[in-house]
């Protein structure tokens, strides 16, 4: 993949994961709403185009990474958007979290003008994806996904192909449902703990060492103890995750009553104006009464 | 020697405690507790005592008796255990510590404790813990002393509660995927890569997705743990909504006969149950 890069988003995630492709030597041109926020990546020897019709003009392969669905359907479809340039022989790689309708939505947008399609939203967040360790969940048009490899392989440590479109979006929904219902269940833990009199430090090493494990826990218990919350993913974004997952359960009558009760966690802790925060602030709003402890 | 030891303190500070009850009363009860005065004592000399009632004698010669012990302590420490610390016990144990006994308390409302222990009560046992230790380290990879009873059974229904929400979140991330046209087993190789992946989902997520539940832990167990982190947490006025949500997972599970399968059964709550099957 010699070919040059675009890549529409640099938010979080998006600025992340462009600063690594550089990094190891592709030729990326960016794009992003807020233009200042392209400045640290030309440093770094990329590109700027003024719309995302640009970038898509001027590069075989255009990677995305917009916030949610709104973002994702209106880089492609407003003026100024990737439709107003793509054409055969470019492929379009939606990396957004998206539901499987928007996903779907796109897919026939982008392929009616003859170009390619890809979904592949990820699971991870800044770190691992400053660090390349993003899981990468794929779904669309095999050949393209084979193109991208190159690119996923530095954005990520693993890949999976899918199967159809939709499939990427559904898959990254489970697994951020799952993630959300256990942060909630984690909340419970540390304040129950807390107000039995037990340390909640203590009870992070008793976790540590058993079962239920796992490198969320451990990373955003002691900054949750601490009431530190600097996002590193949205509260906002898990809540429109659960809400997705949520749909998508509804549409095909699936029971889901714990991920119910974690989104209701989440709507409360928005209208607490905890959105922009990270999504472990939860906790503010599971602990009873609020700001107790 | 130990009962006995145990029984001479109890008379002896109920006597003390007499005098500062009406006299009548305590007339009353110190001449019935002067004949129950342990017969070892009945041997001391009265005359190095200033004359005074019975009851006065037998609690100084207690005295000296337990500063005998104390002199022995260095040699042979003798640990007493104290359960209950209401409107009696609290004196009686004060008592005990003032005249320099080693004291460990236990009471239901933990806060009780806490005048005692200012004086210099232990509570919970460490000492037992430390000489445990070894044992414990045969059983176990690795040992936490939490402090007062209760401590230990609290965290262990903190742990098992998130424990138990954990499973039922993945339970119906399992049968969401499946519903959606995914590959369960997918799922469960996705999970394995991300900041969620835990060894309970890595070890029980296959057998799950094959409808398997070789019983590890009870699923009536694990609801037993919920019912009582619920109660915890109700008893501290802490909502818990997750927990609650799950709790009812179980409880359909074991209404469908799954008590005795792995509590990763649970999974089959969310599967819907028509009329004509049989478990």
């Amino acid at each position: 993949m010699g070919e040059e890069i675009g890549f529409l988003g640099l938010g979080i995630m998006g600025k992340a994961m462009s600063m690594n492709l550089i990094r190891h030597g592709f030729k990326v041109t960016v794009w992003n709403r807020t233009l200042s926020r392209c400045d640290e990546l030309v440093e770094h020897g990329a590109s700027v185009a003024e719309t995302p019709a640009a970038v898509v003009k001027k590069c075989k392969y255009t990677i995305a990474m917009l916030s949610d669905p709104s973002a994702a359907l209106s880089v492609v479809f407003d003026k100024g958007g990737v439709l107003e340039q793509m054409c055969s022989g470019k492929g379009y790689v939606d990396m957004s979290t998206v539901d499987s309708d928007t996903s779907s939505k796109i897919s026939e947008a982008i392929t009616s003008k003859g170009g390619c399609f890809l979904e592949a939203p990820v699971s991870g967040s800044k770190k691992p994806a400053e660090d390349g360790q993003l899981v990468i969940l794929a779904a669309g048009e095999k050949k393209l996904f084979e193109e991208a490899l190159p690119a996923f392989d530095v954005m990520g440590k693993k890949s999976f192909f899918l199967g159809q479109v939709g499939n990427g979006a559904k898959m990254k929904l489970v697994v951020n449902m799952i993630m959300g219902s256990m942060m909630n269940a984690f909340s419970e833990g540390l304040i129950l703990a807390d107000k039995s009199g037990l340390n909640t430090q203590t009870l992070l090493d008793v976790l540590d060492l058993g079962g239920i494990a796992n490198p969320m826990f451990k990373m955003k218990g002691p900054t949750m103890i601490q009431k530190s919350y600097s996002p590193a993913f949205p509260l906002k974004h898990q809540q429109k995750d659960m809400r997705l997952a949520l749909a998508l359960g509804d549409e095909n009558a699936v029971s889901m009553p714990v991920a119910a009760a974690a989104n209701e966690a989440f709507k409360k802790a928005r209208s607490m104006g905890l959105g922009d925060l990270d999504f472990s602030a939860v906790y503010e709003a599971v602990k009873f009464p609020e700001n107790s402890s | 020697m130990a009962m006995s030891f145990v029984k001479a303190i109890y008379t002896c500070s109920l006597s003390t405690s007499i005098f500062n009850s009406p006299p009548t009363k305590a007339m009353a009860m110190s001449s019935s507790f002067c004949n129950r005065t342990p017969n070892h004592f009945s041997g001391r000399p009265i005359s190095s005592f200033p004359t005074k009632p019975t009851f006065s004698l037998s609690f100084k010669a207690f005295c000296s008796q337990t500063s005998a012990s104390t002199a022995k302590a260095d040699e042979m420490p003798v640990r007493i255990g104290f359960l209950g610390l209401g409107i009696m016990g609290s004196p009686m144990a004060q008592n005990l510590i003032k005249a320099g006994c080693d004291l460990t308390v236990w009471n239901r409302t933990k806060n009780k404790c806490d005048p005692l222990i200012s004086l210099g009560a232990n509570s919970g046992d460490k000492p037992l813990f430390e000489t445990a230790a070894p044992f414990l380290d045969i059983m176990g990879k690795s040992r936490f002393f939490l402090g007062d009873v209760g401590n230990g059974a609290a965290m262990k229904l903190v742990v098992n509660m998130i424990m138990g929400s954990m499973m039922a979140s993945f339970s119906e991330g399992l049968l969401l995927s499946e519903k959606v046209g995914l590959d369960p087993s997918v799922l469960v190789e996705v999970v394995s890569q991300g900041a969620i992946s835990a060894p309970m989902f890595s070890m029980k997520g296959p057998s799950m997705v094959q409808s398997l539940y070789p019983t590890a832990f009870p699923l009536k167990h694990q609801q037993k743990d919920l019912r009582l982190a619920l109660g915890l947490a109700e008893s501290v006025s802490q909502p818990t909504p997750i927990a609650a949500a799950a709790n009812e997972m179980y409880k359909v599970a074991k209404s469908r006969g799954l008590s005795d399968q792995d509590f990763s059964a649970v999974i089959e709550a969310l599967k819907v149950k028509l009329q004509n099957q049989s478990d």
